[in-house]
Order: structure tokens, then sequence, then C-alpha cells
């Protein structure tokens, strides 16, 4: 498997620009303390997003509606996750601790088993930070990353409910696979159904903005 | 033996051999096949559907003629005297046993030869969304045409066997029509040898 | 004559993973209990999924081969006559087809494509497999997502923990396809796999006489390229390119001891991986 290429990690060093703007990133959610956005994508096999979509809290100074993201910044978004995924991929080559008990059971079951808890390891949490945001991430069976910036308040980190999280994460999961069901779909692609839109944003207004 | 009386027959012994006489995999499994069969015609033809509409029917011919084979062997039922009879027939036992469905038979002809069949379920087409260009051309379940065209044949009936409407291209429903042309006496059907 | 072993004579000693056993290793009472508990969870589930018989998925399956015939013959024929005469032709019957509603031209009957062929030119008939492959490609590709790795739901990435997967192909992908695994796994360890099947699924209703003859034999073979399209297809999901895969399927000969089938011969599948 290809390794990340590691001039991702760039956005770590003090020198370069986008360092600079991901301070200025920090600083604007610190300005606006109800922001609450996320931004969400699924990243196909060779580090392409087949998916992206921002979250925005509903909730607004003087009743309007959250900008989100500032325009300038959200081109951010996509470095961080990239810059994310070399964690992602180093947490797929571990042994997850429950695999132990999976030894000899749990076999031929199809996904959406919400009894039998298969899901449960590709949860892999909070995989890293960045000043002060969150970034969550998840791994399904055929090595589609989904990885989400979590915005939240400025004071210290943002707090992630993980269990909110990882229900998201799986019936996103479960969406993604009844879109490859669909024959016309080829893996690997971007997802252009606005019904797999709505229905994401609608599982993000039900579990992550309260 | 009364109409309803046989009906009810028909639809135990639909549901009784998919229960306890039938082999069963995986819905979604089938759902990926047909998919990858459609997919593969789709691009073999450069989406030109109409050709992949007509693949699909002959398709489902050639799986109908011996299908039926089986079907009646697993039920051991006697021929239909009348279309009513082979409505029933399809719906309550043929499609229950190899599709787990029973589509709902209306739209009757007032010569009573020719029904609908609604099909509200339909594990062909399961999660499947038409792009653009598909939905004004193409019928994605039409192998279900063509089995039933080949399975009515072997019994004797020379049916047209098409769809009227389809879910996938925006229709309210998914509606098969199937009339008959006419009773073939002992006739050797085509291709057979 | 035993011919059941291929194997490349200058591949090591080939190991047999126990592919048959779901028996978990560790002795532990409280997870065996917790276990059975598991994969009794896992019974209702899978019976409570939605189903379709397996004759009409075989026969599904299998008409593939002689469609995948009538394709090669359709585009043949249009491309012999002028490609515009040929389209012209068909979009006109196919409107008045469907304002008659009479039903459109049929392909000769399966036994007949499937006589062609076998009788085709080298390259029609590679088309045709090619065909086949392809559709067993789009399967496994997608099946990958659809199925829980049995052993391990959080596959080891690192090291391409082959062995994980070919054991995924044999027992998973086999039985939802085929309500029955491999038979037999065998393996050197460095990429090269053996998968038998003794009773494949979609050729035991093709009765061969007794002789089982060669022309016999090589008219059925088209049969088992799904399977080999479905194979590169799951590994190309976990990230091996069909540039890097080898598969061949090939008849075998059934051990001794294994029952009376209606096809005499078995098959098997051989998989060789380019790390």
């Amino acid at each position: 498997m290809v390794n990340l290429s590691s001039n991702m990690k760039l956005i770590f060093d003090v020198e370069t620009p986008s360092y600079k703007q991901g301070k200025r990133f920090r600083n604007t959610i610190v300005r606006n303390p109800s922001v609450m956005p996320q931004y969400f994508a699924i990243i196909g096999k060779k580090d392409n997003p087949i998916y992206e979509a921002e979250f925005t809290s509903q909730q607004g100074q003087q009743g309007q509606l959250q900008q989100g993201f500032q325009q300038n910044l959200k081109e951010l978004n996509a470095f961080i996750l990239h810059a994310s995924l070399d964690i992602v991929e180093d947490l797929q080559w571990q042994v997850s601790p429950n695999a132990q008990h999976g030894r000899g059971g749990l076999s031929g079951g199809f996904l959406r088993s919400k009894n039998v808890n298969n899901t449960d390891n590709c949860y892999l949490g909070k995989v890293d930070h960045f000043y002060g945001l969150a970034i969550t991430a998840y791994i399904t069976y055929g090595g589609m990353k989904l990885v989400m910036i979590h915005g939240g308040p400025p004071n210290g980190n943002t707090q992630i409910d993980d269990n909110m999280v990882k229900s998201f994460y799986q019936e996103v999961h479960e969406l993604y696979v009844k879109t490859l069901m669909n024959p016309f779909y080829k893996v690997n692609e971007p997802i252009p159904s606005p019904a797999f839109d709505s229905r994401v944003r609608a599982l993000a207004k039900k579990y992550l903005n309260r | 033996m009364s109409a309803p009386a046989q009906s009810k027959s028909l639809k135990a012994i639909g549901e009784d051999t998919w229960k306890n006489k039938t082999e069963k995999v995986n819905a979604e499994l089938f759902t990926l096949t047909y998919g990858a069969i459609v997919s593969q015609l789709c691009a073999d033809y450069d989406r030109d559907f109409q050709k992949v509409n007509n693949h699909l029917f002959s398709m489902g011919y050639n799986i109908g003629v011996r299908l039926v084979e089986d079907f009646l062997a697993r039920t051991a039922l006697p021929r239909c005297e009348n279309m009513v009879k082979t409505s029933e027939m399809i719906s309550k036992c043929a499609f229950k046993i190899f599709l787990n469905m029973t589509p709902q038979v209306t739209n009757w002809s007032s010569e009573k030869d020719a029904f609908s069949l609604m099909l509200d379920e339909n594990p062909l087409s399961d999660f499947v969304e038409l792009p653009m260009d598909a939905m004004k051309q193409l019928w994605y379940s039409n192998v279900l045409s063509g089995v039933l065209k080949g399975a009515l044949e072997m019994v004797q009936l020379d049916c047209d066997v098409w769809f009227v409407s389809d879910i996938l291209k925006g229709d309210p429903q998914t509606e098969l029509r199937i009339k008959l042309n006419k009773v073939l006496k002992d006739e050797v059907p085509i291709g057979e040898d | 004559m035993k011919s059941k072993e291929d194997i490349n004579q200058s591949d090591k000693k080939m190991d047999r993973p126990n592919v048959a056993s779901n028996a978990p290793t560790v002795a532990d009472t409280q997870e065996m209990t917790e276990q059975q508990k598991l994969q009794h969870q896992l019974q209702i589930f899978q019976n409570s999924l939605p189903k379709v018989s397996q004759t009409a998925y075989m026969m599904l399956l299998n008409e593939c081969v002689p469609l995948s015939m009538a394709v090669e013959r359709k585009r043949g024929d249009c491309n012999s006559k002028l490609d515009r005469n040929c389209d012209d032709e068909v979009s006109q019957a196919g409107e008045q087809l469907q304002k008659i509603h009479v039903s459109p031209p049929l392909d000769p009957p399966s036994h007949q494509l499937c006589r062609e062929l076998y009788e085709a030119d080298e390259e029609k008939h590679n088309r045709v497999l090619d065909r086949l492959r392809n559709i067993g490609f789009e399967i496994g590709n997608k099946i990958t997502e659809l199925l829980v790795f049995s052993n391990n739901p959080n596959l080891q990435f690192k090291d391409m923990d082959l062995l994980s997967v070919m054991k995924f192909i044999c027992r998973d992908v086999w039985r939802q396809m085929f309500n029955k695994q491999i038979d037999n796994l065998k393996t050197n360890h460095r990429g090269t796999f053996y998968l038998f099947d003794y009773d494949y699924q979609p050729i035991q209703s093709f009765a061969l006489d007794s002789e089982s003859s060669e022309k016999e034999l090589q008219m059925v073979k088209p049969f088992l390229e799904i399977a080999v399209g479905v194979i590169k297809g799951v590994l190309a999901s976990i990230g091996h390119a069909p540039e890097d895969v080898i598969c061949l399927a090939s008849y075998v000969d059934r051990p001794d001891e294994k029952p009376k089938a209606s096809f005499t011969k078995g098959v098997s599948f051989h998989v060789q991986i380019t790390m």
C-alpha cells in the first residue's frame, strides 16, 4: 500500500504559509464562538475525495444562519484531512484489541448488522488535533477512509461525543454500501447522487449538531 | 374447485415451497450480480440502451424456457386452463418461489386475455439509481419480461410481455404487462431441436 | 491418474491452512459462550436478510456465458455491415416494436451460443471470456464491502496479510455465492495460492456422459470464468491491482473419498500475486 507522500506533513512545518493560515483559521473560530461546523470527507483508495460536505449547526447570533468555515480557508480543510490520513493509515496497520475476540466468529455476515457490532472496529475515534480542532476517522472494509474535522468551542480542545460520532460514521458507511450496490456507480469515483448528500446531511443533523 | 379455494392453495404451495424446499442466497448478492451484468452490457454497447434492453430480454427468455421446468418439477401443478389461473400461478407461486415476491395482479383487459403485475418490491433493482440518459430508455429489469415470455411459451402460451412503467424511470409504480396472443398447439417452440 | 496438484515443482512445500474449521482456538469457556452467542446472533441476522432462490441465482450467473457470446455475435455483425445502417435498422425496429409490443428479436438459444463459443476463433473466444471476467470483477470488487471479514474485522493492511484475504474468499465469498466453502486452500506463503472446489456449484447441473469427453469439458470451461473475475475483484478491492494478479481456472480430479457428484471434475483456481 502506498504510503501517503510526506509532503503533506509540511502543514505542520512552522515556516509554510499553510501554518500561518492555520492560525488564522483557528482565530476565526475563536472570534465566532458559536460556530460549530464539521467538515466531512470520504477519501478513496488513491487519496482522492469522493465526497465532501460541510455541516453547520443552526445556532447563530440573532438567528442568523451560520457561515461555517470561512471561504478562503476552506481549502485548508483538505490539507488538514490529508495530513491526518498518515495517522489513519498507521492505525489501519495495527491490530485492534477487539480482534482477539473476533477470532473464529463473525463469519460471513452482511454489513447491516447493528446486532453484531462488526463496524465497532472501523471507528478510530479522534486521531489527531489541529489548533484545538479534533479530527476523527473511520475506515470501511474496502479501505475507504471517512474523516471529519470538528470545529468547536475555542477554549481548549474540541470535545468529541464518541458514541454520536461513531453512529454517524456507521450510518454513512451503510449509505456508502448502498451506493456501491448501484451498478452505475464505479468504485472510487465521486458520489454525485443528491439523495446521498441529503441523507448524509440529515444524519449530520441527527448525530452531530444538537 | 372454486376460484378462491384454489388461489388459497396456490398461495400455500408457493409459501411452503419457498420455506421448505428452496435453497436460498442473499438477495443483495443477486442484486449485485444482476447489476454487474447490466453494467457490462451498457459498457459493451456504449450506452445504447435499446440494445441493452433487447439482450436483457433475450437472456431472460433463455432462462425462462429452462426455469419453467424447475418450477413444474418443484410444484407439480397442473396446467392452467385460462389466463386468470395462469396469472395466479405466476404471481402467487412462481414469483414467490424464485424471488420471494408476490406481485399484485391488476388491470385485466375486457376479454381477460391480458393483465398486469405490479411489482412493489424488486430484488433486481434495489438500490439502483439510473443516470439521466438511462432513465429515458433503459428498462432495467427487462430480464423479467424475457423470463415470463420464455416460461409461458413452454406451456404453450404465446404471450407478449413488457414493462409499462418503472419506478427507476421516475414512474409512480413498476408495472409489467402480459398479453396472450394465442395458444400454441403442440408446436415446437422457436429454436428447440 | 492423479493430476490433482499441478504444482510448480520449484515451489517450496505447500502449506494447508485449515480453512474449514471455524472453531475458536482460545479455550476459555467464557469466551466460547460469548462467541457462540455471537454466532447465534449472526445466524439469526443472516436468516432475516432478504433472500432469493439459489436456482434463480445460478441460472442468472450461468446465463452470462451465452449472453456474452450473443453480445460478441451482435457486435461482430454490426461491424461487418456499415455501422450506420446497422444502428438505423436496430433503432427503427426498436421503435416499431415499442408501439406494437411485439417481443424484441431474440438471440439464439443458450446451447447454440455455447457451441458457437466453443467453435469460435481464439480472439473471439478470449473477448467473451474477458467479458465474463469483467462481470465477475464487478461483483468481487463490491462484495468485499458487503461482507464482514471472518476472522479479522479489523483487517491488517500491513504486509497485506494475503492469507486472511484468501481465507475470506474461500470462506465468506464462496459461501455467499455458492452456499459452500472452498474445499481446500494451498499456498507456498509467497504469493501463490491454489483454491480447490471439488463440487463447483454452477456446473453441477451440466451432465456429462461418463467419458467426460474433452470437448464437453472445454464447453463447460467458460462457466468458471466469472469466479476468476470475482477473485480478482476481491483482491483489487483490498489493494492488489488486477495487473499484479494472475488467476487461472482449470479442472482437477476429485479426490476418491469425496462422494460421487453429478459433475465428474473438480475445479482449481490458481492465484498468483506479485507483491
